[in-house]
C-alpha cells in the first residue's frame, strides 16, 4: 500500500510484575487484585492481573506511532474489556481498517481492535478511530 | 486531607463529583511512560516540558482524581472504557477533570456503574472526554 492509512497496525507488549507494579503508582489504582497476590489468588482471575488502563495505553501508542497529531486531537476508543492481562503474558495488539466513520459531520478512519495473550484469548476489544 | 469518598449505594445517575485541577507535572507524567514502556528522558528521569502527554496518560489522571473520591468495593472490575482526544495536553499544563454518574444498573448480579469524564485545559477548552463502566461483584472475596 502507498500513501493511505495503514489497513492493518500490529504491537507487541510483553506484560510484567514490575510494570504492573509501576502502573499502580503511576495512576495510584492500587486495588488488590494488581498488587496483592494473596488477595488477587483468592479471586476469579487466580492471581494479579495488570490493569486494564494499561492495556488501553498500548493501544494508544500504536495510534499515536501511526497518526502523530490527528490521534491527540481526534482519537477516539470504544473498548471493552475481555479478559485479564498476566505478568508474563506477551500481548499482541491489531487494528484492521473497517472503512470510515462519520461523527459530527466529521470523517474518521476506522479500525477493529484487538488485543490477545498468547494463548490466542481476547484481552480487550472494540473499535479505534482516527479524524482525519 | 484526604478528599470526602462516596460509596456506591450513594451514587445516583447525575452525581456529580467536585472537580479537581492538577498539574500534569513531569514527574508524574515520566512515571507513567516508566510503566507502559514510554520514552523518558533518561538523565532527568523526567518527561520533558511542553512534550505531548499519551492521551491515555490524561484519561488515566482524571480517573485518579475520580477514584479519589469513590468508595468502591474491591471485586470492582472495569468492563468498557470510551475515550476521545479532542486536544493535545503538554507535560506541565494544568487540567480541569469533571466527574459524573451516568447509569445504574444491575444484570445477574453484577452491579454496573457508569462513569461520564471529562478534561478541560487551562483555557477552558475540552481536551478530552470519557465513559467508563465499572462492575461490581456481589460475591465477597
Amino acid at each position: 500500500m502507498t500513501g493511505g492509512p495503514p489497513d492493518r497496525l500490529i504491537l507487541t507488549r510483553q506484560v510484567t510484575r514490575e510494570a504492573i507494579r509501576l502502573y499502580a503508582e503511576a495512576s495510584g489504582d492500587f486495588n488488590p487484585i494488581h498488587v496483592d497476590e494473596a488477595f488477587a489468588a483468592r479471586t476469579p482471575f487466580g492471581g494479579i492481573v495488570a490493569h486494564g488502563m494499561m492495556t488501553l495505553a498500548y493501544v494508544s501508542e500504536m495510534m499515536g506511532k501511526q497518526f502523530g497529531e490527528k490521534w491527540l486531537s481526534g482519537g477516539v476508543m470504544r473498548i471493552k474489556f475481555r479478559g485479564p492481562a498476566r505478568p508474563g503474558d506477551t500481548l499482541t495488539i491489531t487494528a484492521e481498517r473497517q472503512g470510515d466513520e462519520i461523527i459530527s459531520g466529521k470523517q474518521y478512519l476506522k479500525y477493529t481492535v484487538v488485543c490477545r495473550n498468547d494463548k490466542g484469548q481476547p484481552v480487550i476489544d472494540g473499535q479505534v478511530l482516527v479524524a482525519i | 486531607m484526604p478528599p470526602k469518598t462516596v460509596a456506591y449505594e450513594d451514587l445516583n445517575p447525575g452525581f456529580e463529583f467536585p472537580p479537581t485541577t492538577h498539574t500534569l507535572e513531569p514527574e508524574v507524567v515520566a512515571a507513567y511512560l516508566k510503566a507502559v514502556g514510554g520514552v523518558v528522558e533518561a538523565e532527568s528521569g523526567r518527561a520533558a516540558v511542553g512534550s505531548p502527554v499519551p492521551p491515555v496518560a490524561v484519561a488515566a489522571l482524571a480517573m485518579r482524581s475520580l477514584m479519589s473520591h469513590l468508595t468502591l468495593s474491591q471485586s470492582s472490575i472495569h468492563l468498557s472504557q470510551d475515550l476521545e482526544f479532542l486536544k493535545p495536553v503538554l507535560v506541565g499544563e494544568a487540567v480541569t477533570s469533571r466527574a459524573a454518574v451516568g447509569r445504574k444498573q444491575e444484570r445477574a448480579g453484577l452491579k454496573m456503574i457508569t462513569f461520564e469524564l471529562t478534561v478541560f485545559d487551562a483555557a477552558g477548552d475540552k481536551v478530552m472526554a470519557g465513559r467508563m463502566l465499572v462492575g461490581i461483584l456481589e460475591r465477597k472475596i
